[in-house]
């Protein structure tokens, strides 16, 4: 298990480490380009070249690489080029309206596609499941940018009973979460429901849950005790791997309401061109990317028994 | 693999029994009422996209000077009629639905078949040949499939040369071929130890000839599934693309631009952007529904 532990440790930290020299090579690679970035357009040649020297860029490359690297890990990531502000105190602030929009999806998502999963997948083939079953598909086909449209059509320009925006213009309102958290919600909670009920439906006709039946335990007993827990795992490590996802979905809701978080963020400092925002941003969302599967990984052995006492 | 070595091959013939196979794989999906309802909605949009060229419509690109307000149901001052209305420019709705459809259709169908190329070759070469080939090649997609996938979009995009059709082909094949790579991989892995390969290479066939003639007709059944599920979500990339300003670039129509266009006028632009978001949901689940009924005729035989 410690072993087992460790191992995915180092394959993680190793493929965090080559995703970062990726992004390094993508970023400034082209010293002129960086030097052109930083000081604008309409600077002259010999004012990027002489930026360069004094930043240090005539280093080697790998060599700049580790200086930017341990830059990075110490929490300087430079300053924005849009907003001549520092990186880290803005990307912070960000990041925690995305993650109280993150937070709040992921939770209800859990909420319901448990609770759906689990119903159908008892009850396979019956009426709840087939009705489950397709507004799973229903929900699964539709985008986020087009439910979006959707829900604002009805909600925002038919109804009028909800905000059309989310950009918390006179300070933080819950009312104008509600579009954003609906539309990332029923975009996600259909896979999760189908995993939930395809895991509950294969242990249900497993020979111990039989068993418990035929001895006479009651029903609820057998479904809450006995098989709910062995049909999470895989649910879990599928929604833990998820917020990979989650987080692309995010940008393009957070774009659609214009929500001042983490993906709205990066969208914006991808079009403009804001190189250290987009370098801190890219770094963070692939460390999450990252720790989200080592913890799918290791949360899976630590569920599954048959793997922890290996 | 030319028509010829397979018939060889597998020892059953020529092309009218193939057609007859498809035939009868098609009455199979007729059981599955869920399949028949994606098919439709499929076929739908694929016709409406072959056709488009010769259907009675206006010009997509056409402004309308005098039909500028984003109404509905207007007429044009030509006496033309805009069924679905016209969008911020005065172009008509309809025709650039059915145009932008196409253009969907046709780059999402293109860039998945890219990406299958890649991510199937790569996923054949590490299951069959294995040792340092599959070690090097998962590692590979390890790494990109850490990335998330729209930082990965946004990157390849702003960063290697702007939006055009290419790079958005380019963008969709680095995000979903380490995944195709993953569950080809899985597929071979799983047959590569049964008798017929054993034969083959017994027969001193070429490794290349095994994995395309031995291996790859084999696993084409969750394959064509994965296909369907996979175009689904490729065409919502390259929509979603559009959207965000990052995909194929105008004026030529295209759904999710469409949206973004039309959002700007807020109430005003409900009619224009309601329709390309309701055109993306249908041919996606039209898409989906044909994958699961597929999947639910393959399971039942």
């Amino acid at each position: 298990m410690t072993k087992l532990f460790f191992r995915r440790l180092l394959s993680i930290a190793l493929i965090g480490l080559v995703i970062s020299f990726l992004l390094f090579l993508i970023f400034e690679s082209d010293k002129l380009e960086v030097a052109g970035k930083v000081l604008g357009a309409y600077s002259l040649p010999e004012q990027r070249l002489l930026w360069l020297e004094q930043n240090g860029y005539d280093e080697p490359f790998l060599l700049r690489y580790f200086q930017w690297l341990g830059k990075f890990l110490l929490g300087d990531w430079g300053v924005s080029l849009q907003y001549d502000t520092p990186v880290r105190p803005y990307l912070m602030d960000q990041l925690k309206n995305t993650a109280i929009l993150g937070g709040l999806v992921f939770s209800l998502t859990l909420v319901f596609s448990l609770v759906l999963g689990v119903l159908s997948g008892v009850f396979e083939g019956r009426m709840t499941d087939r009705l489950v079953s397709g507004f799973a598909v229903l929900t699964t086909s539709v985008p986020e940018f087009a439910s979006a449209t959707l829900l604002a059509a009805v909600f925002v320009f038919w109804l009028g009973i909800l905000p059309g925006t989310s950009s918390f213009q006179d300070g933080f309102r819950w009312i104008e979460l509600v579009l954003p958290v609906t539309v990332l919600v029923i975009y996600n909670f259909g896979y999760y429901t189908r995993m939930t009920r395809a895991s509950m439906a294969e242990v249900m006709t497993s020979q111990y849950v039989r068993t418990a039946i035929l001895k006479g335990m009651r029903f609820r007993r057998v479904v809450l005790n006995h098989a709910l827990r062995n049909a999470l795992i895989a649910p879990f490590t599928v929604m833990v791997l998820q917020l990979n996802y989650l987080l692309s979905g995010v940008i393009v809701v957070e774009v659609f309401f214009g929500y001042k978080g983490f993906g709205k963020m990066l969208y914006d400092a991808a079009l403009f061109g804001d190189l250290y925002v987009l370098e801190a941003a890219t770094m963070i969302a692939v460390a999450i990317a990252v720790m989200s599967q080592f913890i799918s990984d290791v949360g899976y052995a630590l569920l599954n028994p048959r793997i922890r006492f290996s | 693999m030319t028509e010829k070595t397979d018939d060889e091959e597998t020892g059953v013939a020529p092309q009218s029994s193939r057609l007859l196979g498809l035939w009868r794989g098609m009455t199979l999906l007729r059981e599955s009422r869920i399949g028949m309802v994606g098919l439709a909605l499929v076929m739908f949009w694929i016709l409406l996209s072959i056709f488009a060229p010769i259907l009675p419509l206006i010009d997509p690109l056409q402004q309308y000077a005098c039909c500028t307000q984003l109404g509905v149901n207007s007429h044009g001052d030509g006496g033309e009629f805009f069924l679905l209305g016209t969008d911020d420019r005065g172009r008509d709705i309809l025709s650039r639905l059915v145009w932008g459809g196409r253009l969907v259709l046709f780059w999402s169908a293109f860039a998945m078949f890219v990406a299958y190329i890649v991510g199937g070759s790569m996923g054949l070469v590490a299951g069959y040949l294995g040792r340092w080939w599959d070690g090097v090649l998962s590692f590979l997609a390890n790494v990109l499939l850490s990335f998330p996938v729209m930082v990965m979009y946004l990157l390849v995009i702003t960063y290697l040369g702007g939006a055009s059709g290419a790079n958005v082909v380019f963008a969709v094949t680095f995000a979903t071929a380490p995944a195709i790579f993953r569950i080809v991989r899985g597929l071979i892995l799983d047959i590569r130890a049964r008798d017929y390969v054993f034969a083959a290479q017994v027969r001193g066939e070429h490794p290349i000839r095994i994995m395309l003639v031995e291996l790859l007709p084999n696993v084409r059944g969750p394959l064509i599934v994965d296909m369907c599920l996979r175009l689904g979500y490729t065409t919502i990339t390259i929509a979603l693309l559009g959207y965000l300003g990052i995909g194929l670039p105008p004026p030529s129509p295209n759904w999710g631009t469409m949206i973004a266009d039309a959002q700007q006028f807020g109430h005003f632009g409900v009619n224009a952007m309601l329709w390309p978001a309701i055109a993306i949901s249908t041919l996606v689940l039209g898409l989906n529904l044909f994958a699961d009924g597929l999947r639910e005729v393959s399971l039942r035989d």
